[in-house]
């Protein structure tokens, strides 16, 4: 077995924030072309909306609220080591807490997603 | 990672040349620019007790003697953080861990070339607070924690010289 030594928690932690950071970004851009479709008339616009209640784009949303419930939380973590100095000393620790809340709000928001 | 953690149950350990540092040969790297840099931001390899104390659960010295005693920095320029770094692996002219405590360690107080140094984009401003650095350094430096205390004593300055201060 051989084990990575960059497959440690500060390298996923910055990772998963580049990561979720052009998720997000690309879903931005893909919301703006999708919100064009007002411009087209009511019946493009419905057309629309028949896709995205479809489970996989439901499914699809779903990451994009986790991506941005994850880079949120990650940033007030880098928000709080950098203007409050005694918290890099647990920083480690308020990682983890704000991965936990992460995977909680992601299930939260999955189970009210799929269930509407 | 304790060897003894891979090796137990059969696993391999892989040895490579220390990261982010251009390889002469085999396992050996060229650390020129570190040591070069540890210079450029004064970092004293000895210093006085009680401008760094020592690890926690080595005995006291009482406060009034601390300035007679002097000790080695906790530093040793292994570059250890600088090779965990990923920001150092994106681009070679980031300063690094290192230096930035380095820098931390001498103090920003009334040096503007030093301010003018690690004030940039390749300076603190670059590292994205994944602590690597603190968790593989063999020694007591937490150079993560550093490269903060080193923004918030240049945000300090910054904001004086808003206010007109001419420190």
């Amino acid at each position: 077995m051989v084990r990575s030594s960059r497959a440690r928690p500060g390298n996923w932690a910055f990772i998963l924030n580049r990561i979720t950071a052009l998720g997000l970004a690309l879903y931005l851009a893909m919301h703006l072309v999708a919100l064009g479709q007002l411009a087209l008339g009511p019946g493009a616009y419905d057309t629309f909306v028949q896709i995205v209640k479809h489970p996989a784009f439901i499914a699809f949303e779903l990451l994009v609220v986790a991506a941005g419930i994850y880079h949120a939380l990650n940033g007030i973590r880098i928000g709080l080591v950098t203007f409050f100095g005694g918290t890099a000393t647990v920083q480690k620790q308020i990682f983890y807490a704000m991965l936990a809340i992460a995977v909680i709000g992601s299930l939260f928001f999955g189970i009210r997603m799929f269930m509407v | 990672m304790p060897i003894r953690d891979v090796t137990a149950d059969g696993g391999t350990l892989k040895i490579e040349p220390l990261r982010n540092f251009p390889i002469v040969g085999d396992l050996v790297v060229n650390m020129g620019s570190l040591y070069a840099h540890m210079e450029q931001v004064g970092h004293r390899a000895v210093l006085p007790l009680s401008e760094e104390p020592s690890e926690p659960g080595v005995k006291p010295v009482a406060k009034a003697v601390e300035d007679d005693y002097i000790r080695l920095s906790d530093c040793i320029e292994c570059g250890l953080c600088i090779s965990a770094c990923p920001i150092s692996t994106t681009t070679a002219t980031y300063l690094g861990p290192a230096v930035l405590a380095g820098a931390q360690q001498h103090g920003l107080d009334g040096d503007p070339n030093l301010l003018a140094l690690v004030d940039c984009a390749d300076g603190m401003w670059r590292c994205h607070q994944v602590f690597e650095c603190t968790a593989v350094c063999p020694s007591n430096v937490e150079p993560g924690l550093k490269i903060m205390q080193l923004r918030q004593a240049a945000m300090r300055q910054r904001i004086r010289r808003l206010f007109g201060s001419r420190k």
